[in-house]
């Protein structure tokens, strides 16, 4: 069980905390990469959530990123940022998951109908309306990212849901910082076509 | 075609504005084209929506008891696995990798502790570690011959010390050369 140690790794002064934390949790100081997996936990939920649209399985993924990190811990360089290490990690995981997903492809019990999928609304006093309408725009915005080509998909999630620069969505994907520009605008551009009811419901 | 083109290389603009990828002169001039056009204006709402959108639906909060099943299963996943160490080319360097690594203080601290190290050598007595130290008894012990010498030029004077045993048995001085420095 982790012990709780209220460390926020936010901003570039936690820059020289988080290399010093990688260095303990290189040296084998379990608690240290504790810290950085709680620093992380939650950012590569939510990518491998807007990946995969399965809450069990983003949280499946953002485990096995972890641990996949931990186990390599020793051949990641303070070259490149953790964080840009760990989100390329959980690219390729997605990528794999995804494959192993539509290889073999599963009912669940939600999209039968037999168990209601648990939707997070936004206002917990919404009645079943209003639950009912945020689930189906819901449903159209995954499908919407679902059907974007896979390389436009991973700057929009990475831009979102990392919350990452241009800069660092290069490094992620190893590419050009103007291929993340334009990759990111034609995304948005797909995006508001096919969201376009959505957008104008919205206004 | 042109046309087409030119409105592109405005909208990856406001795309890069929404992402606050813009220099603040570059931001300044947009913040006034997109007040003043419409098009502009729309295309940025729309933009702004999309990522709202997807911000909103591709998030997941962890409720507390997720979080602590994540952990829980994260701290075992992490019991199961031998840490990734780091490899044996790292401990080569590690002198220098990690100095580059620590804070000034501890930097400060292990400069002095070198140097004092480096200077320890000159504080301390050196002998050859075989050489036995003679402990020999004193010569107020014995009934004693004390052959005395002094030496004016060298500053000290010999002294032989030699034991009436010693004498009975004619070997050479076991007590060897004492040497007193004149005060």
């Amino acid at each position: 069980m982790f012990e709780t140690t209220d460390v926020e790794l936010t901003g570039s002064e936690s820059a020289r905390e988080e290399r010093d934390l990688v260095f303990r949790a290189q040296q084998g100081d379990r608690e240290a990469f504790t810290v950085l997996a709680r620093t992380y936990r939650d950012s590569l939920v939510h990518l491998a959530y807007g990946f995969l649209h399965d809450r069990e399985e983003a949280l499946d993924v953002a485990q096995d990123v972890l641990l996949k990190a931990y186990r390599k811990l020793g051949s990641f360089k303070n070259e490149s940022s953790l964080y840009t290490w760990l989100y390329r990690i959980a690219i390729n995981l997605c990528k794999d998951r995804l494959r192993r997903m539509r290889r073999k492809p599963t009912v669940r019990l939600d999209d039968l109908g037999i168990e209601g999928q648990v939707y997070e609304i936004p206002d917990p006093g919404a009645g079943p309306g209003e639950c009912l309408e945020f689930a189906e725009r819901e449903r159209q915005v995954k499908a919407a990212i679902d059907s974007l080509p896979d390389k436009h998909k991973k700057v929009l999630l990475l831009r979102e849901l990392g919350e990452m620069s241009y800069k660092e969505i290069a490094a992620v994907l190893k590419c050009r910082e103007g291929t993340v520009m334009s990759r990111l605008f034609h995304a948005r551009k797909m995006l508001a076509e096919r969201l376009n009811s959505l957008i104008e419901d919205g206004e | 075609m042109k046309n087409r083109k030119s409105s592109d290389i405005n909208e990856l603009e406001l795309s890069r504005y929404l992402d606050g990828e813009l220099s603040p002169q570059e931001f300044e001039q947009l913040a006034a084209k997109v007040s003043c056009s419409g098009e502009h204006e729309r295309i940025l709402k729309h933009f702004q929506a999309v990522s709202s959108l997807v911000r909103q639906h591709s998030r997941v909060e962890l409720t507390p008891g997720e979080q602590q099943r994540f952990e829980m299963r994260l701290a075992r996943g992490m019991r199961e696995i031998t840490p990734g160490r780091l490899p044996w080319r790292h401990y080569l360097t590690f002198p220098v990798t990690a100095w580059g690594r620590w804070p000034w203080s501890w930097r400060m601290v292990a400069a002095m502790a070198l140097t004092l190290a480096c200077f320890i050598p000159f504080f301390t007595e050196t002998r050859p570690r075989n050489e036995k130290v003679f402990h020999g008894p004193l010569i107020s012990d014995y009934t004693t011959k004390i052959y005395h010498e002094s030496n004016s030029k060298a500053h000290y004077d010999i002294i032989w010390v030699i034991t009436e045993e010693e004498e009975e048995n004619d070997s050479s001085n076991p007590l060897g050369l004492l040497y007193f420095y004149r005060v």
